[in-house]
């Protein structure tokens, strides 16, 4: 699906003499279609402010595309880091002793809050906020978390007293409050000001922002809709750094991640897609123009406004000059916009009329993957996305076969949703992202773990990890699951 | 009548030919029995025991012939195996094998099957750990204090401290005490090693004059008896040929695909693609009792000189990654911090003129007036096309910062003997592949510097050896990962070897094989439960 849309743009682009080679937008959507996101998002971020009147309405589109695919990749990445890094923190946490984690309590709290877990992640922070070996300075930013849980849980009052006894004298403390102001939705404590001031504080001392204000101000960046800021601060980042760095004893090393980074990149690329977008449907091109109202739709949908995605669909779908398969992709979309305003009748109808009109694969594939998405079960599409698969492997039947394999990981049948996903995998480029869709890598990675091919795993993040190096937040954790999931005998044998 | 008799004859023949043999086992999995397996390996072993060998292809025949006294499952758990049952001391220090009462050992042809007892756990570990057993197991098994028969069926081992994994570590494959001509110690002359016997799910019946290894079903085996009839190990010395076999059905199975042959073999639906993660990795290793390659700077200078990505790129396909040290990048102990050196020749000629070496009139690097040439060991069952290549991209990279290479191919056993036995080589290529506990000791301690041991290169760093014992003594999983990231990051600096790369490992195997779950270290662990649907036995 997302072929025909490229060639849509590809097309588009090509109504204007250029040269190829040169030019920096068909070198961003050619660095999209190899899904190399974040190469191509700064290459056509850093060229948009020189772009022609012409070609900025298509830049904006192209960066609205690729940030929207960048937005569902993170989200996956979102999901697998919370599994994993609970899985690694619940076994750290039953080493016992002098040389046991005091961290590992914070990080608990901090993971259970980012699952939703929030009376769980109560009794973590105040688990950490108890512990004499921890330094009364570090307390502070469990309070923010435990604050934050309190606010979630509608305890208010609880929530801003204990907000109001956190020492803001720290770059790091001062963001952390802003992002938990700003994620509970208290812009009047203006978040945006406080990450101000804090980088100011920043500069003027002459450090670098650490990556714990940077998850911060992402987080802010993202919820206020500052996409420049945002952009500017991900240049600058190095995202694979890990947030703490607990020495419990001589040579152990416990280094810390935390997947909220990778949950509020998510966020920001969402934001900052529906911005581009926006921009690129008040272009007066008529090509650009329609295809930003159908990404719009998508986007919408995707993000939480099912009634300005219906709104956008309708319209697309209306207009005579758009390819027959994005109509279609478009009427998955408005059938899953009635479900998420409560008409779920008139969704199935919908998916049921598309099932007997197209048995396009990848159409099948897009209405599976949104069944997922929103727990719809729709056992239809399934049989019928089975039946399709039989038909065999390789890259047309990929993304039918992803939609199948993440299916059967929503399902918890990791056997199957490891078999269909390997059926889509590209195997001779096994866990490269130019040949594989990075969103099937994240959960055929995901299905590995959970089937305990812990190796097949860090493969796929490791190779990953050279075009997203946020990744590096579930590595570790990985890595420390392996190591102690292990049983082996410590053989090695020439090859 | 005659006529009537000879009827009744034939029939009772046949219906006594039909009936399963006495005792024999059979599974309750309602699959049927039958048919064979061959498949392609890459080389033949040079002994088929689970305790003198190092090499792959012998891991995987001996993973059919021998049980441990604990196995690991599908889901990578530890289950019984020979021993039935186990019970651990609090103090983690002893552990209590109960063992099956009814394993028999492979019968030689005309002998009554003889029973498996504790007597051979303990001749097993005795053998083993003798100073004239020629073992890379030795190391493994160290922390073995004694081991007690407390009666024919329980077996209790003694450790000198506690250490973690333990109980993985009893899978080590146990041989009759009855089988080696020597009870002492086991000798690569020892006719034991190359007609072995053991307890497991295939009998070695004969080796053809072609090198094929053929096992057949063991009837009593103690899990049911397997359902594939007879298993063919051919090795093949060149991987493009292998794939030509797959492909044109004169075999069945490819234990590992040749990256060209993927594309064709993933769209032919006759075949299974299945990957396995074997961790991996190829290097080209040094000679450090060689005074030049003693030098850290020379050693760097060689991997700076070498563009491995062009290599990977070229050669394989891109199928793999480049890798900076001691561990595969799927394993846990691979130390993400570090990066590969760039390739980057100046850098290598200037650390070749640090070490002493300047450029003479024919362009060749010297030093006290003489030349930087050496000489690279490269074995014969590694000659597929690809690696004929890496040899040859590797002479023209150091030849370009003036190093003289002469590459010399071997027979696989020839090769091996310099490498490890004499130590007969400046160079040589090779992989190494390790299982999920990524322990690295028997390659770089100095401990392991000797006949047949792994460290032939005889790297020395008092530093190294002091982290690995450390890293074994622990029992705190995050302490042994830091260990290992130092580790990593020392060897990497050291470099003993230049690490190369790790590469994707598919098996390959006709549809007709069913039920195939391949272990990603030993390969054929679960390989009793195969079957062939009757439809396609030949």
């Amino acid at each position: 699906m997302k072929k025909a849309a490229l060639i849509c743009m590809l097309m588009v682009l090509l109504a204007v003499p250029s040269h190829a080679a040169k030019d920096p937008l068909k070198r961003g959507l050619q660095l999209y279609k190899k899904h190399r996101y974040e190469d191509a998002l700064h290459l056509l971020y850093t060229y948009l402010p020189s772009a022609d009147s012409g070609r900025q309405a298509k830049t904006y589109l192209s960066l609205g595309m690729i940030c929207l695919d960048n937005a569902n990749l993170y989200q996956d990445l979102y999901h697998a880091a919370i599994v994993i890094n609970l899985d690694y923190f619940t076994r750290l946490l039953s080493v016992k002793g002098p040389s046991k984690s005091h961290w590992v309590n914070f990080y608990l709290g901090q993971t259970l809050l980012e699952a939703g877990e929030l009376s769980e992640a109560v009794a973590f922070f105040k688990k950490f906020l108890a512990d004499e070996n921890v330094q009364p300075q570090d307390k502070d930013l469990a309070k923010i978390g435990l604050a934050t849980a309190y606010f979630l849980q509608d305890e208010h009052d609880k929530a801003h007293d204990l907000w109001s006894t956190v020492k803001q004298n720290k770059p790091e403390l001062l963001t952390s409050l802003a992002a938990a102001y700003s994620r509970v939705g208290l812009t009047e404590k203006k978040p945006l000001a406080m990450c101000k001031s804090a980088l100011d504080r920043l500069q003027r001392a002459g450090h670098t922002p650490s990556i714990q204000l940077i998850t911060n101000l992402i987080c802010v960046y993202a919820r206020e809709g500052r996409v420049d800021e945002g952009f500017e601060m991900i240049k600058q980042a190095d995202l694979k750094a890990f947030f703490h760095e607990e020495i419990p004893t001589k040579n152990k090393v416990i280094r810390f991640y935390d997947s909220a980074l990778l949950g509020n990149l998510s966020l920001f690329y969402a934001k900052a897609a529906l911005k581009f977008l926006e921009k690129a449907h008040a272009s007066n091109d008529k090509n650009v123009n329609g295809l930003a109202q159908y990404y719009l739709g998508e986007g919408y949908g995707l993000f939480g406004h099912p009634d300005q995605s219906m709104r956008m669909m309708k319209a697309f779908i209306s207009a005579n000059n758009h390819p027959l398969r994005l109509k279609n992709k478009a009427k998955v979309r408005q059938a899953f916009n009635h479900y998420l305003l409560g008409d779920e009748a008139a969704a199935k109808d919908q998916l049921s009329d598309l099932l007997q009109a197209d048995s396009e694969p990848n159409l099948i594939a897009e209405m599976l993957l949104s069944c997922i998405q929103y727990k719809f079960d729709a056992p239809q599409v399934v049989i019928q996305a089975s039946a399709m698969a039989q038909r065999g492997q390789g890259k047309p039947l990929s993304r039918i076969n992803f939609a199948l394999g993440k299916y059967y990981l929503w399902k918890k049948n990791y056997r199957k949703a490891v078999s269909y996903m390997e059926a889509g995998r590209d195997k001779s480029n096994k866990n490269r992202v130019e040949f594989n869709d990075p969103l099937m890598l994240v959960n055929l990675a995901e299905a590995n773990y959970r089937s305990k091919h812990f190796s097949e795993s860090l493969e796929i993040f490791f190779e990953m990890s050279k075009q997203f190096p946020a990744v590096r937040q579930i590595q570790v954790a990985l890595q420390g699951v392996y190591s102690m999931e292990q049983k082996s005998a410590g053989d090695v044998k020439i090859f | 009548m005659k006529r009537l008799a000879s009827v009744l004859t034939i029939f009772f023949g046949v219906f006594v030919m039909l009936l399963p043999q006495a005792g024999a086992l059979t599974k309750d999995d309602g699959n049927p029995n039958g048919g064979a397996l061959n498949y392609g390996e890459y080389g033949r072993p040079a002994t088929l025991d689970p305790i003198t060998s190092n090499d792959m292809i012998a891991l995987r025949i001996s993973e059919l012939i021998f049980n441990g006294l604990v196995g690991i499952d599908e889901k990578q758990e530890i289950v019984a195996d020979l021993a039935e049952r186990w019970d651990i001391s609090e103090n983690g220090r002893m552990y209590t094998f109960y063992l099956r009462k009814d394993v028999t050992w492979h019968a030689k042809e005309g002998e009554d099957p003889m029973p498996f007892t504790a007597d051979d756990v303990i001749f097993t570990y005795n053998i083993m750990m003798h100073p004239e057993t020629i073992t890379p197991l030795k190391v493994r098994y160290e922390f073995i204090d004694a081991v007690t028969k407390i009666d024919d069926y329980t077996v209790e081992f003694t450790l000198k401290r506690p250490i973690l994994n333990a109980l993985a570590k009893f899978s080590f494959k146990i041989i009759p005490k009855h089988g080696p001509q020597n009870s002492e110690f086991l000798a690569r002359e020892d006719p034991f090693v190359q007609n072995p016997i053991g307890t497991g799910p295939y009998l070695l019946k004969n080796i053809t004059a072609e090198r094929e290894i053929i096992l057949v079903a063991n009837e009593n085996y103690f899990k049911g008896r397997p359902h594939i009839d007879k298993v063919i190990a051919r090795p093949f010395a060149d991987q493009n040929i292998m794939g030509q076999a797959l492909m044109f059905n004169a075999i069945d199975m490819i234990v590992l695909v040749n990256h060209r042959d993927i594309p064709q073999l993933q769209g032919d639906k006759r075949f299974v693609l299945q990957p396995y993660n074997a961790l991996s990795y190829s290097f080209f290793g040094f000679n450090t009792r060689n005074p030049t390659l003693a030098d850290k700077r020379v050693r760097k200078a060689f991997t700076y000189a070498l563009n491995r990505k062009e290599m990977l790129d070229s050669f394989f396909q891109g199928q793999g990654t480049i890798i900076s040290g001691p561990y595969a990048p799927g394993s846990w102990a691979y130390n993400l911090d570090v990066q590969p050196l760039p390739y980057d020749p100046g850098k290598a000629v200037e650390l070749l003129n640090e070490a002493g070496f300047v450029k003479g009139a024919d362009g060749i690097m010297e030093k006290n007036g003489k030349k930087l040439s050496l000489t690279i060991k490269v074995p014969i069952a590694k000659e597929s096309e690809a690696v004929k290549r890496v040899i040859l991209a590797f002479r023209n990279y150091l030849s370009k910062i003036g190093v003289e290479i002469n590459a010399e191919f071997q027979e696989w056993l020839a090769w091996k003997e310099d490498i490890f036995l004499h130590h007969d080589f400046d160079l040589m290529f090779a992989s190494w592949v390790f299982d999920d506990s990524a322990d690295i000791s028997s390659l770089f301690h100095s401990a392991e510097i000797g006949p047949w041991k792994n460290n032939f290169g005889a790297f020395t760093n008092a530093e190294v050896d002091g982290l690995i014992v450390e890293s074994k003594l622990t029992l705190d999983h995050e302490k042994r990962r830091t260990i290992n990231r130092r580790l990593h990051e020392i060897i990497a600096d050291e470099n003993p070897y230049t690490f190369l790369w790790t590469l994707t490992n598919y098996a390959a195997f006709n549809k007709k094989l069913r039920r195939v779950a391949i272990h990603p270290y030993k390969f054929f662990s679960f390989a009793d439960d195969w079957f062939i649907p009757e439809s396609e036995q030949r």
